[in-house]
């Protein structure tokens, strides 16, 4: 019993950032643009959070008040919104290839984080730890990170908003027949900065969980591939918000067994370690069938 | 135009001149980046204090990702620097190429052995990790509370089974002469890519689940993710009772001499719950374990492995400067002080006399050879 229910904690701590940033994904994607950047966007929404948790802690002299974590994690999601729109501007308005410029915004986070760090902290590679968390909520049998609560309720609204607005419609319409779109009367050109712009926020708040909710502190490259996962998910889901949740979870769950197997003496280290890519596999190759992206996906829109 | 050239050839030679008076050192970092509180830091910290001491100048190249290590090598032998040191094994390929192409300029390697040892301008510097590791895991298995003490590694390679096979080792000797009959030790590695050194989330996963499992001692040996490990004993600060496994149970109560924070008091209770602890690695990562800015109170890393990779670092740069280097390698252990664990005002209170002088008589014994640490699985 105590297993299970560790196992499932850790599940749920490991989905909730993959989630996040598989949902603004989702956006991004179903406006037909593709978003590798992810990855780039934790890191500088997590960045973002701790430092500007910090900044607030070392103005105040160290105050710990509940509003501190929110502040940073506005300003997490912000700065992932910038990003995204500079992967926007690039890939909209410039028409470039949206791999390409998504991978120059990955390599970027690896770097620009890092030069602020050395000018505020003069050290490369962490930022100060922060007293000042996003708080935890009770579950009755444990606690979770607030995040990891508003990340599995984002789930229905973002299927809501997708499936059951109008805005929505436009959104899915864009990515799969942007001109039949534009006859109809909807801006092709600013549903897709819209989008672009939500998935950065949400992979923004994806990283401010990481640095400000489920650790205290920046530190260089702390996403370790999860944007990659969670565009895995969003492919494996897909392009569907509860296909998205099916598919994180998944992902959560096979690393939190691994974690928990790796200890004993069941399996060897090895296959434990390969166990959450062989039961992707085996998942993707039994039972999901084929996966079909939106047809404009990845298209330059020209008018 | 022409006076212009000559002025510019008689700077560049003048320059040229006031350089080569002054030994230009390089250091190549690893993933880890050189302010990572642990291993590059700690070389870092050599290769300043030799600037400083030896007054030579030190440039460093930080690699942005994992797939960067070893690229500033090469730039930094063009240039004709007097040695370049690169940190981590990761380093090792770029140094044995570029040794053997650039034979005037020093390379050495820190973690691992360039040239297979057999350039005349390259050195290895190689630590016996696992002396270091057996006398923590000592203090580990003396100090636990359980029975249960925790491993986590970042990357599944064998440099890192050393500190593995080494604290399990000392671990098991020490709660063996505590007469605990089933001791344990829990394995945990984060990853092996290089993604394992900076992933603290998952190393805090599996922090988390070595608690549950009843651990309240935790080694890192796994650069930045360490600090994932860090919070979780931070924010946790104690194993409860009712929290513990079937099986597992409160056996002692070391520890229980050293005052308390506030903050630690009002989440656990003195007689239900016993403190948890991380062991840090390579730097002295003890003031870590902090909470309230005062080192009498209780703090949460227990000790540090420390592998003097900043002494290494120093000494070579040094044997350089005196004309006395020597391609190979060069090892660091408990006979020549290269590892040993960290004793200093944040722990002296953790750690009673009698394990002092127990880890003394031990270190003479791994020097003189009566005690046998393993190195490998």
């Amino acid at each position: 019993m105590e297993l299970i229910i560790a196992l499932f904690f850790s599940t749920l701590r490991q989905a909730a950032p993959l989630l996040l940033t598989a949902l603004g994904g989702l956006f991004s994607e179903r406006s037909g643009v593709v978003n590798i950047a992810l990855e780039g966007m934790i890191l500088f929404g997590a960045a973002a959070a701790a430092i500007t948790v910090n900044r607030i802690e070392v103005a105040t002299g160290g105050l710990e008040a509940f509003w501190i974590p929110w502040v940073g994690l506005l300003v997490g999601a912000i700065v992932g919104g910038l990003v995204g729109l500079i992967h926007a501007i690039a890939s909209i308005k410039y028409r470039a290839d949206q791999i390409v410029s998504g991978t120059a915004i990955n390599i970027a986070a690896l770097g620009a984080p890092s030069i602020v760090l050395q000018v505020l902290y003069n050290n490369t590679s962490t930022s100060q730890e922060v007293n000042n968390r996003l708080p935890l909520v009770n579950l009755g049998i444990g606690e979770v990170s607030v995040l990891v609560l508003i990340a599995f309720l984002l789930v229905p609204v973002v299927w809501w908003v997708l499936f059951k607005t109008p805005w929505g419609l436009r959104l899915r319409a864009v990515g799969e027949h942007p001109e039949a779109a534009e006859t109809m009367g909807v801006n092709v050109i600013r549903m897709r900065y819209t989008a672009v712009i939500l998935s950065g926020m949400l992979a923004g708040i994806a990283g401010a969980y990481l640095s400000i909710g489920f650790l205290n502190q920046f530190i260089r490259a702390m996403s370790a591939g999860a944007g990659f996962i969670a565009l895995a998910a969003l492919i494996f889901g897909k392009w569907h918000p509860f296909g998205v949740l099916g598919a994180t979870l998944l992902f959560g769950f096979a690393q939190a067994l691994a974690i928990q197997l790796q200890g004993g003496d069941i399996l060897p280290a090895t296959i434990v370690q390969a166990l959450p890519f062989i039961l992707t596999m085996l998942v993707l190759a039994g039972f999901i069938g084929r996966s079909r992206p939106p047809a404009a996906v990845g298209k330059p829109y020209d008018k | 135009m022409k006076k212009l050239v000559v002025l510019s050839v008689a700077l560049a030679t003048a320059l040229g001149l006031g350089l080569a008076q002054e030994i230009r050192v390089g250091m190549a970092f690893d993933a880890g980046g050189k302010n990572d509180r642990s291993f590059n830091q700690s070389t870092f910290e050599g290769a300043q204090r030799a600037a400083r001491e030896l007054g030579v100048r030190v440039f460093d190249f930080e690699p942005g990702d994992p797939g960067q290590v070893g690229q500033g090598i090469r730039r930094f032998a063009e240039e004709g620097f007097d040695l370049i040191v690169g940190v981590g094994f990761a380093n090792e390929p770029s140094i044995t190429r570029n040794a053997q192409e650039f034979k005037d300029v020093k390379f050495a390697v820190i973690d691992s052995v360039p040239c297979e040892g057999k350039c005349a301008n390259a050195v290895g510097l190689v630590f016996r990790e696992h002396e270091g590791s057996y006398l923590v895991g000592y203090i580990a298995g003396r100090m636990t509370n359980t029975g249960v003490v925790g491993f986590v590694g970042g990357m599944d390679i064998p440099l890192i089974h050393k500190f593995e096979q080494g604290y399990r080792a000392g671990a098991i000797a020490g709660m063996r002469e505590r007469g605990i009959s089933n001791p344990r030790v829990l394995i945990n590695y984060v990853g092996n890519t290089p993604a394992a050194w900076n992933d603290p989330g998952k190393a805090k996963e599996i922090a988390t689940a070595q608690a549950k499992q009843g651990a309240d001692i935790i080694y890192a040996a796994a650069g930045a993710s360490g600090l994932g490990v860090l919070d979780y004993v931070k924010q946790q600060r104690c194993l409860k009772q009712n929290e513990l496994p079937s099986g597992v149970r409160f056996i002692s109560n070391n520890g229980s001499n050293v005052p308390r924070y506030a903050a630690y008091n009002q989440s656990c209770p003195a007689a239900t719950s016993r403190p948890m602890f991380m062991i840090g690695v390579d730097a002295n990562q003890n003031y870590l374990g902090d909470t309230d800015n005062n080192p009498n109170t209780l703090n949460h890393v227990l000790t540090s492995m420390l592998k003097r990779v900043d002494v290494a670092t120093y000494e070579v740069i040094k044997s350089v400067k005196d004309g006395t280097f020597k391609g190979g390698v060069r090892e660091f252990g408990l006979n020549n002080n290269g590892v040993g664990y960290a004793l200093d005002n944040y722990n002296k209170a953790l750690i009673p006399q009698a394990v002092i002088n127990r880890l003394a008589v031990l270190r003479s014994q791994i020097v003189s050879g009566a005690i046998k640490v393993p190195d490998k699985r």
